[in-house]
């Protein structure tokens, strides 16, 4: 059969004197189109409804969560965290307080252990939800070293508390403005130091044990964040206080997290339609007007807003020449558009049981995530180095069971669990991904007593058909590199959610502050489209928002 | 500074208006109703996300399939209507040609609503009588079968005592009053007692033709042999051949349309809410108690109108009530409700190219878009289908040998390019029937063990028609079991898609039994709404839409403005509220 023949068939349509039940019409109107049903779509989406505009969301899956997907790969009868499992932004993500949503039965989990590794020696480290159990562990290498470790990580909770999170929810400060308003108080001053320097720069200053050092670059470093380019510094403070000790896990799955935005988008009268794929962005002179579904419908609308990255968003979505001359230059730039550095690799396997580690320490059995495979902070290092080459010079990464923390997920009975490394997207899938494999179930029998009853391994070219978005498996939608952070995420004229297209605006991964479930764009773009529409905001800015922009925005 | 996430509790207890224990499409049809009527209403569903049985999966990234539900059958539905589901999204595929044939001598067959000339003449080939009698029908029936399929299905059971002769039913006034030559065909004494092959042998000669409306007849709920039951093997035959298409994407965005809707009326919905008690007092339902198992163990949810069973009979008695609250010989009938009728075993293939059928099917499926989603395999003889139930009814194993295969291999992505990504096609589901678990011979994880093997005969079956379906043409396969599906879904008892048998004994206002016919229950406020009450399965939302006449005869709801009824409705009773 080829697929020529059969496109013939597709969107078949019977007469209109046939008497068909009336569907959803090919054509339709409405205030505001989301293209793409991922996190910061919802949140998006779900503050634009309940401000009383009709909303329109598109999904191209036949689920709705982009990334927050739980999804029964290991068919049948047992769903796993596709995609995002690690929340490491619940304190503080505003959609969480400003919608009621445990009302809909949205529960939080924040494991008592959050992350571990365990060495070959199977000697091990663990990083506790209370910074004493962590400061415990450390102190197995040295006394010193525990101080050392407390002292930071501390720094490490004011830099986020001050500055970090609440600069995920407002729009980014120009580079010269931000470098002022934050010098201005003690914290703020430290803060830029560190954000000034690479990970691996910060880690070796303050850190004695190779042990310690490993873990920590491995946190920062699993991310796709390159941990020897300068100027990323600033992340190292979120992913290891947030990413390291404070992640949440959403019992049920991450997928309830968008389906209960979902619930309170159409319960504000907006509207998602799934299995729509967007074809083309309408434009028309300088404007946004609508957009046009793969399966030939026509929305129109006054406000479009893409959770897309920019290269699908500005040169597949958009008829290069519609856009007008005098802007094009701006948007070109984003035809340099970098995508992410790694992405991962998933191994998903079912045991009768949780599996348990062979370690000096009971309680990583009960660890949000646990780093196995690796020796020492070279080791971790020549690592990351080898996927900057798109190589895979060994197999190693971190192993969650989600089971212990969420029955529902298996309907038999069983205990789910994965074991991820960070993997190139650029590499011989087809013919080694076998041999990784094989190599995977040696590692976890290694380091756990499992037995792995059955298994379904995702490559970086399974996420990129999972989710169209993360082009070559980029789970952030786009590197980040200093250029392509912070103002300049993604441009410098499409930064704070708005383009250089009218009614055109910006909200997902790929737009500031960034990607990883922080719901950052998706709040900022919200935010942005009310102040444009002059529509009132219902909801109350954060207090750790407003307090911070008392302290560092307020009149010089 | 430190922050947390705290966690709200609320208070232990909720009261609606209306509790639903289950959230398939019964559970969502009537809740949206509900709603509409201005109820506040709440759904319960133990399993994470809602839909029943009309689920999507991807097994691999972008590679979608169907565990259970596949076709839309609800093209004639008034509920559909009445609820406005377009206004949530719901959007169809239409299917140019729906079901064919292939038979071991190379003659092939199609069927299609949108496709009537074609299939007129592939019939003609090799009868034109019964081309000739396809061309009648279709002409002078098509413009009746809506209203047709609804005085079947969307009409509330009669009571027996409602009823001496099958003149008083509805479906035969219907006839009587459209299409008196066509009832004409059948004397009204015997054709209540016809199966579906003899009234197909009264009028087509033709036999692939009969083993695709007689696998069709099955695979939609009453085997073509069960007599009693042949006008309704030819209606959900119809059912399927009105709609003659599948939701966009799959079944799980129509129930998504639907959620949808329940959410817009004001439906509060709970996922992994697993119902463990339903609450009784003084032999009146006030509520129910959530399981261990759920988000909020022991949380009671209260209802002050209705609580409505949308699970099956037997969990609703049995485990829900714990046997209580109803007489012992009630009881014991309903422990006798039979499950019987055939469970499903599904397997799904991802392959390169399309199955290519020898004979006369290469040319004709292969031009003017008459591929059919859905293929009955062999289309030789129905003795394949006899044996096959024998195999399942009378020896209660999994089909043997070479004489019991007969598989339906169904594919949507020729229509749906939302299925799949180019280059590939998802064989799903590829349908053979065993029975269920616990009637198997060999213990109910048999089909299980088996699993490989069965499935391995259900290629090799396919590729003896299709030489193509190499192992080199097959990318992946999943399979799901009787008893995986269980287990997934609690409410596909026994794996299969009616629920329980639908035969004579369990039909109309026998269905499950004579006593819970018309949904209501012996216990005062709590009424079912689940397939197991008439008229069964396939998410044609169905129930719902007649448990609503009950619900207002009995005065519970005030009749809505928009709600409309069925003509052939037959209030008894008095107020109960």
């Amino acid at each position: 059969m080829e697929m020529k023949e059969s496109k013939v068939w597709i969107g078949y349509k019977p007469s209109e004197k046939d008497d068909v039940l009336k569907e959803f019409p090919d054509e339709y109107e409405t205030d505001c189109i989301v293209i793409g049903a991922g996190p910061n779509g919802l949140i998006t989406s779900a503050y634009l409804a309940k401000a009383g505009l009709k909303v329109l969301v598109c999904e191209r899956r036949y689920e709705i969560g982009g990334g927050l997907a739980t999804e029964e790969i290991l068919f049948p009868g047992n769903s796993s965290n596709a995609h995002a499992i690690y929340h490491m932004m619940v304190d503080y993500i505003p959609a969480i307080r400003d919608f009621n949503l445990e009302e809909h039965g949205l529960y939080w989990i924040k494991p008592f252990v959050q992350s571990a590794i365990i060495f070959r020696d199977k000697s091990s480290l663990l990083l506790g939800k209370m910074l004493q159990d962590s400061k415990d562990s450390v102190a197995k290498l040295s006394i010193d070293e525990a101080e050392r470790f407390e002292k930071i990580v501390r720094k490490f909770i004011r830099f986020v508390d001050d500055i970090l999170a609440p600069a995920t929810y407002y729009p980014p400060l120009s580079p010269v403005e931000f470098y002022e308003r934050i010098s201005s108080t003690e914290v703020g001053r430290e803060f830029l130091e560190i954000a000034e320097k690479s990970a691996v720069e910060i880690i070796d200053e303050n850190f004695k044990s190779e042990k310690i050092k490993a873990f920590l670059l491995y946190l920062v470093g699993m991310w796709g964040i390159d941990p020897e380019e300068s100027g990323m510094g600033f992340m190292v403070p979120l992913l290891v206080w947030r990413c390291g000790m404070q992640k949440y896990y959403c019992y049920g799955g991450s997928h309830r997290f968008a389906s209960v935005l979902g619930r309170e988008i159409v319960r504000n009268g907006s509207l998602i339609i799934d299995n729509a794929e967007v074809d083309e962005i309408i434009i028309e002179g300088r404007e946004a007007k609508g957009v046009k579904l793969k399966d030939g419908r026509k929305i129109f609308s006054k406000i479009v807003v893409s959770s897309l990255p920019p290269p699908i968003t500005f040169f597949k979505l958009i008829n290069e020449q519609k856009i007008p001359k005098d802007i094009k230059e701006e948007i070109d730039i984003l035809k340099e558009w970098k995508w992410d550095k790694w992405s991962f690799f998933t191994f998903h396997f079912i045991s009768p049981k949780p599996p348990e580690f062979k370690t000096d320490d009971k309680w990583i059995n009960r660890s949000f995530m646990t780093i196995a495979g690796f020796d020492n902070f070279e080791d971790v290092l020549n690592f990351f180095r080898a996927l900057r080459e798109n190589k895979i010079t060994k197999v190693a990464g971190h192993i969650t069971c989600q089971s212990l923390f969420d029955d529902t997920l298996s309907r038999m009975g069983k205990s789910v669990s994965f074991f991820q490394m960070c993997a190139p997207y650029d590499f011989d899938w087809k013919n080694k991904k076998s041999e990784i494999e094989k190599e995977v179930i040696k590692l976890l029998k290694d380091y756990q007593d499992v037995v792995i009853e059955d298994f379904i391994s995702e490559t970086p070219l399974e996420i990129e058909m999972r989710i169209a978005s993360m082009v070559r498996g980029s789970i952030k939608h786009g590197d980040y590199t200093p250029t392509q952070m912070g103002y300049f995420r993604p441009s410098e004229s499409c930064s704070s959610s708005r383009t250089p297209i009218k009614n055109l605006y910006l909200c997902g991964a790929s737009t500031y502050p960034g990607g990883l479930i922080i719901g950052g764009p998706g709040y900022i773009c919200a935010n942005v489209i009310a102040e444009d529409i002059g529509l009132k905001k219902w909801w109350k800015e954060p207090d750790f928002l407003a307090r911070h922009k008392k302290t560092y925005l307020g009149k010089k | 500074m430190r922050v947390e996430k705290e966690i709200k509790t609320f208070y232990p207890s909720e009261t609606y208006d209306a509790v639903i224990i289950g959230g398939g499409p019964n559970g969502l049809g009537i809740a949206a109703l509900l709603g509409k009527a201005g109820l506040k209403v709440c759904i319960l569903e133990e399993r994470l996300q809602c839909g029943g049985g009309a689920e999507n999966t991807e097994p691999i990234p972008g590679f979608r399939i169907d565990p259970h539900a596949t076709y839309f059958y609800a093209g004639a539905s008034p509920t559909i209507e009445i609820l406005e589901l377009r206004k949530f999204g719901f959007r169809l595929k239409y299917f140019k040609t729906l079901a064919g044939t292939v038979t071991s001598d190379g003659k092939a067959i199609i069927s299609g609503r949108f496709n009537i000339k074609n299939t007129i003449e592939s019939i003609a080939k090799y009868s034109k009588k019964d081309a000739e009698f396809t061309k009648i029908m279709y002409e002078s029936f098509e413009p009746y079968t809506k209203d047709f399929l609804r005085s079947i299905f969307w009409t509330p059971p009669y009571t027996p005592d409602m009823w001496s002769d099958p003149k008083d039913l509805p479906w035969f006034k219907f006839m009587k009053e459209k299409a008196p030559g066509l009832l004409a065909l059948f004397p009204p004494e015997t054709i209540m007692e016809m199966s579906t092959y003899e009234i197909l042998d009264t009028q087509y000669e033709f036999e692939p033709l009969k083993v695709v409306a007689g696998q069709g007849a099955w695979y939609n709920g009453p085997f073509p042999a069960w007599r009693g039951m042949g006008i309704f093997g030819i209606a959900t035959g119809l059912l399927m051949a009105y709609s003659s298409s599948s939701p966009q994407g799959g079944m799980h965005s129509y129930m998504h349309a639907l959620i949808r809707c329940c959410l817009h009326y004001g439906v509060k919905i709970y996922t992994n809410a697993k119902v463990g008690e339903i609450l009784v007092e003084n032999g009146e339902a006030k509520g129910v108690v959530l399981a261990d198992e759920s988000f909020y163990p022991g949380k009671v949810i209260r209802a002050t109108k209705l609580v409505i069973s949308a699970i099956d009979v037997k969990q609703t008695f049995l485990k829900l009530l714990k046997g209580k609250h109803i007489p012992k010989p009630l009881l014991e009938k309903i422990k006798d409700i039979n499950t019987h009728g055939g469970s499903l075993f599904v397997l799904h293939l991802i392959v390169k190219d399309l199955p290519k059928y020898k004979g006369d099917a290469e040319e004709l499926f292969f031009k003017d878009g008459n591929y059919p989603t859905v293929v009955a395999l062999p289309g030789d003889s129905r003795s394949f289908i006899l044996n096959q139930a024998r195999d399942i009814f009378s020896f209660r194993t999994h089909p043997q040998s070479e004489e019991s295969m007969h598989i339906m291999v169904c594919c949507h992505d020729i229509y749906d390019d939302t299925r799949c990504p180019p280059g590939y096609h998802v064989l799903s589901p590829i349908y053979i029937q065993v029975p269920p678990p616990e009637y198997h011979r060999d213990g109910p994880d048999a089909v299980n063990k088996a699993k490989w093997e069965i499935a391995e005969g259900m290629i090799e079956l396919l590729r003896k028609f299709a030489p193509n379906m190499t192992e080199k043409n097959i990318v992946a396969k999943f399979i799901n079991t009787p008893l995986d599906s269980e287990f997934r879904n609690t409410g596909l008892i026994g794996g299969n898609w009616y629920a329980i048998r639908e035969c004579e004994d369990q039909w109309w206002s026998f269905r499950p039994i004579p006593e819970l016919a018309r949904y209501r229950t012996p216990i005062h406020k709590l009424y079912l709404c689940h397939q197991t009450s008439y008229p069964g399965g396939l998410c044609i939302l169905a129930v719902p839409y007649n448990l609503m006449h009950i619900l207002i005869d009995d005065g519970a709801i005030e009749k809505p403005e928009w709600f409309i009824p069925s003509p052939y409705h037959i209030s008894d009773g008095e107020k109960r509220f």
